[in-house]
């Protein structure tokens, strides 16, 4: 009895590291060359809040698990044209309206993900 | 019993396989859509033809095109339906009020300011009134008409066909520029056309129902609908064609709003997607047109808007109040937003033509708007300069001549009272993105607090919605703002501001607004230009609400004018160039109106049943404490 409580409690021990570990788990990012290191570190902040932003409104139905890891998807530069997704299937009508994300919001958004990295070629 | 068996299992599928290989059913519809699109596209031809073998010298030439023109627009009246909606910007080269026009439909806030030139037909019309008519400007402006409208036979118009979704939006469309500008001569220059164009709307979408019905019979346009419908027919064909008799009031209260609603019912009933920037702004759950919830406007809730729980709202409005009335918000500490914003006042201040700067001597160049209301505007400011009601309240704070502070010192002020610190902390779990306390906290509480006060509606509201009973006079002059005064073709219903469906941008006029009443000269405020700066943005500025007008003096951009009889008289001379001012872009028709003093009565009784029932609130009685001294003697609302 008492070694099933130990393993229990080892056991949740590790899971919540593992949460914590995922809670941690940074972004990183890739601007383009010519870009100045101080107009990255601006952007860099920006995507900081575009990813809690991300976290907070599109990663319930975007995001992937592949071998127990979140993986934020790639998105082309044509998926991402401002407004338009907006309205671009019926999913989004419903959760995007200016009233659930504003415009500033969705600009901060596309911004983490043009800059975010891209995802190894293996989890696609 | 097997065989048996077996001959229902194949006539079953042979059913289902005959069923799928029928035509699906948008096969009337899409006709009667292709139809009436080569009616147009024949008709354009034969205005064009007519065009070059007519001689447009004489009178009679002159009069044979303008007869074809006509033709022409009625066949594009059968088409407004779907036009509108399915591309906006194109049908602008077919049909438009002003010859050149900048960012009529700003789908995206954040893209630079666009121009659109063109106007096809309305132009067209407009431009044979004229002394030298040049033939090649008018067969270019049909070609223009005609090549845009090759737009509406591309796939990415017709793909829309194949379901029903389109045509319940379509007709959303439609019902609200029934209300808003088919009736008021916004887009026709033949004031004696706008109800005959009207009945052959009408008309041709009863056709389109009945197609439509037949091509799609489970998801109908409904029998109760229909059948008000016709009844809106009959009201049309029955009342006087001339639109100045015609009773505007009437026609959208008892066919158009009902309509609105039952078409709204549809909406839901069929869970109609949009796949059109057109219907972002529009609201699914409002069930009337002269509701305030029609259109999304501004974000009023800032960065606190995934915040639902009444209670913290409740909390954030109330140190959106404190603020409000805090002249911490200004770098002496005197100028609180309640300064020019006088709640008492309706959010205006009443006694100056402009408010004073912060020096407390000279005035600001523009009067202080209301408050009121500012949230169903598009852009904000006079010129637009802002995309948001938190921007706005960041440029006012730290512009020399209004607030005179610096968004960093303020918020450090405001932290140093324990009050406030406690509540923006307190809040900092529903803005993730925002992990310390930052202005656009501050900018948001304030926006909320004041925006609460817009939710409010007005006599006329009433009767449009519960049929409550109004001044005759006062629907009187709803009909005449809506005709003859010529106000609703820049003022539109439903919240008689200058944005119109589907309420995605602001509209910029130029009056010619004098600088002085004596009309001497022009205001020198370049208005729009400054923010887009273009030969038809000189002087131009956002049309304001008519809502609680009576209530706002002094008007205009300069506060010129202390009455609303003087703003009347301006408009009925024909602004500053029927004044006799050289204003050479002037969007206001400069000849006089024919106001008669009855009239001009009865259009200020109309304007006085927009007075909104609001509840105001006293000012609170005292302002958060500091831990520095010195800021713990400001009065609450400053001293101005």
């Amino acid at each position: 009895m008492k070694r099933a409580i130990a393993v229990t409690i080892i056991l949740s021990g590790i899971l919540g590291l593992q949460c914590f570990a995922q809670k941690k788990q940074k972004v990183t990012y890739e601007f383009p060359e010519q870009m100045s290191p101080a107009v990255q570190a601006e952007f860099a902040k920006l995507c900081d809040k575009g990813k809690i932003l991300y976290d907070l409104n599109c990663a319930q139905c975007h995001n992937t698990k592949i071998k127990g890891k979140e993986v934020i998807p790639d998105f082309t530069q044509e998926k991402l044209i401002g407004y338009e997704l907006r309205v671009s299937n019926q999913q989004h009508e419903a959760d995007m309206p200016d009233t659930k994300v504003t415009a500033e919001e969705l600009g901060l958004i596309t911004t983490f993900l043009t800059y975010k990295k891209k995802n190894e070629p293996s989890v696609k | 019993m097997r065989k048996r068996l077996l001959i229902s299992i194949i006539i079953f599928a042979v059913a289902v396989i005959s069923f799928s290989f029928r035509d699906n059913g948008s096969g009337i519809y899409t006709g009667y859509y292709n139809e009436k699109l080569d009616a147009f596209s024949r008709q354009q031809e034969a205005l064009l033809s007519c065009i070059r073998t007519t001689d447009i010298s004489t009178s009679a030439g002159s009069e044979k095109i303008k007869q074809q023109i006509q033709l022409t627009r009625n066949r594009l009246k059968s088409m407004d339906f779907w036009f509108r909606y399915l591309e906006p910007t194109v049908y602008k080269k077919i049909n438009g009020p002003l010859p050149v026009e900048w960012e009529t439909e700003v789908f995206e806030k954040f893209e630079k300011p666009y121009k659109r030139e063109g106007a096809g037909l309305t132009l067209a019309a407009l431009y044979l009134d004229e002394e030298h008519v040049n033939k090649d400007t008018l067969v270019s402006l049909i070609k223009q008409s005609i090549t845009a409208t090759a737009t509406y036979r591309a796939d990415s118009i017709t793909k829309n066909f194949g379901t029903y979704h389109h045509f319940f939006l379509c007709n959303r469309l439609f019902l609200l520029n029934l209300a808003a500008i088919y009736t008021t001569g916004f887009e026709c220059p033949d004031t004696a056309q706008i109800i005959p164009e009207l009945r052959i709307m009408l008309s041709d979408a009863n056709n389109m129902y009945a197609a439509f019905n037949e091509s799609f019979p489970a998801t109908p346009v409904t029998e109760n609908y229909l059948a008000l419908f016709r009844k809106a027919i009959y009201f049309s064909n029955t009342q006087p064609a001339n639109y100045t008799v015609f009773d505007h009031f009437t026609f959208i209260r008892d066919y158009v709003n009902p309509l609105f609603a039952l078409n709204q019912q549809m909406i839901k009933d069929y869970r109609v997607v949009s796949h059109s920037l057109v219907d972002y702004s529009l609201n699914k759950q409002a069930t009337s047109i002269f509701k305030k919830n029609i259109y999304n406007g501004q974000n009023a809730k800032g960065i606190f808007l995934r915040v639902d729980d009444t209670a913290v709202l409740a909390d954030i409005e109330k140190i959106g109040k404190l603020l409000f009335y805090d002249p911490i918000l200004s770098g002496n500490n005197l100028r609180s937003c309640a300064s020019c914003h006088k709640p008492t006042q309706y959010f205006t201040d009443t006694a100056f033509a402009a408010s004073l700067q912060y020096n407390n001597k000279d005035l600001l160049p523009r009067n202080s708007p209301s408050l009121l209301n500012a949230q169903y505007n598009h852009l904000i400011m006079l010129d637009g300069k802002h995309i948001s009601l938190q921007n706005q309240i960041k440029a006012v704070v730290s512009n020399p001549v209004e607030m005179g502070g610096e968004e960093k010192a303020i918020l450090q002020k405001i932290m140093s009272c324990n009050q406030y610190s406690k509540a923006f902390k307190k809040l900092l779990k529903y803005t993730p993105q925002e992990p310390e306390v930052c202005f656009e906290h501050i900018a948001s509480a304030l926006t909320m607090y004041y925006a609460k006060f817009s939710k409010y509606y007005s006599p006329f509201d009433d009767a449009m919605n519960d049929q409550a009973n109004i001044d005759i006079a006062a629907k009187q002059g709803f009909n005449l703002f809506m005709s003859k005064a010529q106000c609703a073709t820049c003022h539109f219903v439903p919240q008689f501001n200058g944005v119109k469906p589907p309420f995605i941008s602001s509209e910029f006029e130029v009056l010619g607004v004098p600088a002085h009443k004596d009309y001497k000269q022009l205001s020198a405020d370049k208005g729009r230009y400054e923010v887009n700066p273009a030969g038809e943005t000189m002087n131009a500025f956002r049309t304001g609400s008519v809502r609680n007008a009576a209530h706002t003096m002094p008007y205009m951009h300069n506060g010129v004018f202390n009455t609303m009889a003087e703003v009347i008289d301006f408009y009925d001379a024909g602004g500053g160039a029927g004044h006799g001012l050289k204003v050479n872009n002037q969007t206001l028709p400069s000849d006089s109106l024919h106001l008669s003093a009855t009239e001009k009565t009865q259009l200020v009784q109309f304007i006085g049943s927009l007075n909104e029932n609001i509840t105001f609130e006293n000012p609170p009685a005292k302002l958060p404490v500091s831990k520095i001294k010195a800021l713990n003697n400001r009065k609450v609302g400053g001293t101005y």
